[in-house]
């Protein structure tokens, strides 16, 4: 069914303003995370700083999505669906910004990466961040279009990285054993996995609060804890 | 019936002449809880109020079908006294109302009226106006006219006024729509206090206060009750989707 608009546009233009601003959020923090990962696939130092200057527009617009709904909360008085949107505003953009972050991280330890010589070639990372990718790609759709099962299908794929994220630690943990020159670079190698963990988390958090949003009910808790 | 549940509508049709303004009403009220009425304007919530004292009687060519039980008791019945209802029921209005008397006599009068045999009428005044939270304002002045009260004290007065009927029930149309923020944050704060001795059942356009004030909320549209839930429930996920449009400002 289709929504029916606020009696009052200028209300209704505000909603419309957050979520246009959340998509433009998302879009700038799928575009990090694929450069930091493309900085470390092509040992391209460059990309990587791109990613650690870009982070200030993500943080600038965190901030300003976020005053934007207080505003609304303090002017409007949402009730219902307008009240748990913005509520679930506040949360994703929350976030999308520690995703911006991870991606800084993630970019700061291939420049690291980037001055060694290649420890292996990369094989799980790719994967997993393609994974991650596709995770936060499907939250924000599933906010944009209101899509519960895609929302379920993101849920799902958290179980998938952080296998894959337990795999590349053992690996490395073989690699450390076997030549202790290799810990340095291997552990910058787990802070890349971990960190596309994490937000593979953040990802489910976006796809669990519009789960809420839908249906009222928080399932957030039902499941594992964002760490 | 539950024990806490202190009034029953059971199919409650309502017509003015022809027109039929509400139909098919049934729910319960419960004991000891605000329970709030919204809708728009015509949705039948003013006239679902009077309809539980009473009031629309006083209106020519008016009808009620089903039934409305008060602790058991149809209210309708033909050897039921309204005046006795509405002692037992009382009620507030939209525009405070009071009489151009004194401030005590706007107390006394309506027991001394009814002679329901008040031992200590100082008592029952001090009390009432405690209870309504306007003693320490006007303790110094009972004799002077009520008419110079500002608007939230005469809401007060009037609230005051009925409490000393000693009913079980408030009924509110509307109380603080002609008031101040400041006086309807008292009145507000009173309510929350009145419903620990009085169930309160409110009319209000205003959704904030339904949502601040109430324990219940029923939505009403076109004479027909549409939902009616917990307050919490209602404004931050109502199972109705009319009822969402309604309170989101999406009407029409």
């Amino acid at each position: 069914m289709e929504e029916r608009k606020h009696t009052s546009s200028h209300y209704e233009m505000e909603l419309q303003e957050i979520k246009n601003g959340l998509i433009y959020l998302g879009a700038l923090t799928e575009k990090a995370i694929h450069l930091a990962m493309q900085s470390l696939a092509e040992r391209n130092t460059e990309v990587a700083n791109k990613v650690v200057v870009n982070d200030d527009e993500i943080d600038k617009l965190d901030t300003e999505l976020e005053e934007r709904c207080i505003r609304i909360l303090a002017l409007r008085q949402p009730t219902a669906i307008d009240l748990r949107f913005i509520t679930t505003a506040i949360k994703i953009t929350g976030h999308l910004e520690r995703i911006g972050d991870m991606a800084v991280n993630i970019a700061e330890k291939a420049i690291q990466l980037n001055e060694e010589p290649k420890l292996k070639p990369y094989i799980d990372l790719p994967r997993m961040s393609a994974i991650v990718e596709e995770m936060v790609g499907k939250s924000l759709d599933s906010l944009i279009n209101g899509n519960l099962e895609v929302a379920e299908k993101v849920r799902q794929l958290e179980q998938v990285v952080d296998d894959l994220n337990e795999q590349i630690f053992r690996e490395l943990l073989t690699f450390m054993m076997e030549d202790s020159k290799s810990i340095h670079r291997a552990l910058l190698i787990m802070h890349v996995s971990k960190n596309l963990e994490r937000i593979a988390d953040h990802a489910k958090g976006i796809a669990d609060m519009v789960t809420y949003m839908i249906t009222g009910e928080n399932v957030r808790h039902l499941t594992k804890e964002i760490s | 019936m539950d024990s806490d549940i202190i009034i029953k509508l059971n199919k409650v049709n309502f017509y003015y002449g022809q027109s039929r303004a509400l139909t098919d009403i049934t729910m319960n009220f419960r004991k000891n809880k605000v329970s709030a009425l919204i809708g728009p304007s015509g949705c039948g919530k003013s006239t679902l109020l009077r309809l539980l004292n009473r009031m629309n009687d006083l209106i020519d060519g008016t009808r009620v079908e089903g039934e409305i039980l008060f602790e058991e008791k149809n209210i309708y019945a033909q050897n039921v006294d309204p005046v006795e209802i509405r002692r037992k029921i009382g009620m507030v209005f939209q525009k405070p109302n009071p009489f151009p008397k004194t401030i005590y006599n706007n107390i006394s009068y309506g027991p001394k009226l009814t002679g329901i045999g008040v031992e200590d009428m100082d008592t029952l005044v001090e009390q009432s106006l405690k209870r309504a939270v306007l003693w320490d304002e006007v303790k110094d002045i009972l004799n002077k006219s009520a008419m110079n009260l500002s608007g939230g004290q005469q809401q007060r007065l009037c609230i005051a006024r009925a409490l000393a009927m000693k009913p079980d029930i408030l009924l509110m149309d509307e109380p603080t729509s002609a008031l101040d923020p400041i006086s309807t944050a008292k009145i507000e704060e009173l309510i929350e206090e009145l419903k620990k001795n009085y169930t309160i059942i409110i009319v209000t356009h205003n959704m904030q206060q339904a949502a601040r004030i109430s324990d219940e909320t029923a939505f009403f549209y076109l004479g027909n009750l549409v939902e009616y839930n917990k307050t919490e429930k209602i404004f931050t996920n109502p199972d109705v989707k009319h009822t969402e449009d309604y309170i989101t400002g999406r009407f029409g």
